[in-house]
């Protein structure tokens, strides 16, 4: 079981939470967690790759009353192909 | 505090039995029944865990073809099985189309076929509604009702069943197992569920205590698999319940069509839902997509090959 409390390694944030903070994916912050933990779900599942009407799809179970929707899946996006970048370098 | 007793019982049988005492319930995924118990509309005084029983959580291949999907697979697994998503591609599209990432993660095979109606007077202790309270009325009838059925209601219940699972079952044949106190039977699915009439807390022709064990989709179904599509009309984008809904499942022999299924969800809005039957059609003549599209189920994806808009 993962958490939140359990995503950085360290000091380090781990690629989705950097993005959230890049984007202003957030601004009360009382859905972020859960928010996070969907989109490294979503990411680690593979299904919606970098495309944002997937992202959108799949990120739609976790409701922003603050509405920062567009940041949230701009953020996604961006973790995700840091992700992938990330695993490419590793496997070279 | 609303007090309940829970049972988890180690098989099939022992869960049969258990829920012969009066006012048991079956509990599975949960995402419907906990929430009808935290609003006070159903109140079971034992909660029978079937979610654990060993072998209802397999997808098994038939000798013919076909699967038989246990009662407690959930939506999510079912709808990203490759043989599903292969050989019954609508059923996939309808199961990605339900609710969100995380019910279906949680949500059963069996527990979707028995899941309640959204109808809002029915979630609303204050309203009259024969189905929570038979014999009460029907608040729903000259009230808020624009979402609810057009075909198939009665005096006493206008309300309609909300699955998207359930459309392209009905189209592909599908059975239900169910298992009781008097043994094993099946019914087909288009035969499980209840049209209101008089008796509108009367969903499904399971008697009490009768359990669903399992769903088959037969092997003949699987001539439909290169085009059928499921189709699904919603007020917003995702995690939505159905206005309308349509599977179309074409069989298609050197170019001619040689069967077509379509299949309507229970909220027929007549206009609405010839259009949405008719693009289904279109789409499935189209042929299944190599993945589920990005929203599945939308009416708004383009049709490969086709006109832009139908």
């Amino acid at each position: 079981m993962l958490t939140i409390e359990g995503l950085t390694q360290g000091e380090a944030l781990h690629p989705v939470q950097a993005a959230f903070i890049a984007h202003d994916a957030f601004q009360c912050g009382f859905c972020t967690p859960g928010q996070i933990m969907s989109a490294v779900g979503l990411i680690q599942e593979g299904w919606a790759a970098d495309d944002p009407e997937r992202v959108r799809e799949g990120m739609s179970g976790n409701l922003c009353r603050c509405g920062a929707y567009r940041g949230i899946t701009e953020a996604v996006v961006e973790a995700q192909r840091s992700l992938a970048q990330a695993e490419r370098k590793e496997a070279a | 505090m609303n007090r309940f007793d829970y049972v988890r019982p180690a098989t099939v049988s022992e869960a049969v039995a258990a829920a012969g005492v009066p006012g048991s319930a079956y509990l599975a995924g949960g995402t419907n029944l906990l929430d009808l118990m935290k609003g006070g509309i159903v109140s079971p005084q034992r909660l029978i865990d079937v979610s654990r029983l060993p072998g209802l959580d397999r997808i098994e291949p038939l000798p013919d073809g076909g699967v038989r999907i246990g009662a407690c697979v959930r939506n999510a697994d079912l709808a990203y099985d490759p043989t599903v998503s292969k050989c019954f591609p609508a059923v996939a599209e309808a199961l990605l189309s339900g609710a969100s990432a995380q019910l279906r993660n949680a949500a059963t095979v069996g527990g979707n076929l028995l899941q309640r109606t959204r109808c809002a007077y029915f979630y609303d202790p204050a309203s009259a509604c024969n189905k929570r309270q038979p014999g009460s009325g029907c608040d729903a009838r000259g009230g808020e009702n624009r979402l609810y059925a057009v075909l198939g209601w009665s005096q006493s219940c206008i309300a309609t069943h909300p699955s998207d699972f359930c459309v392209p079952l009905a189209a592909l044949d599908a059975m239900v197992e169910i298992e009781g106190q008097a043994g094993r039977r099946e019914v087909a699915l288009e035969d499980f569920h209840l049209l209101p009439g008089v008796t509108p807390e009367r969903e499904s022709v399971l008697a009490p205590g009768e359990l669903v064990v399992a769903v088959r989709l037969p092997g003949a179904a699987t001539r439909f698999a290169t085009h059928a599509r499921y189709l699904k009309l919603r007020e917003r984008t995702s995690y939505a319940f159905a206005v309308v809904s349509a599977a179309a499942c074409l069989h298609i022999e050197d170019e001619v069509i040689a069967e077509a299924r379509p299949s309507g969800d229970n909220a027929l809005k007549i206009e609405l839902a010839r259009r949405i039957a008719v693009r289904a059609l279109a789409l499935a003549a189209a042929g299944t997509p190599d993945h589920v599209p990005a929203l599945p189920a939308s009416p708004f994806a383009p049709i490969p090959g086709g006109a832009p808009h139908g």
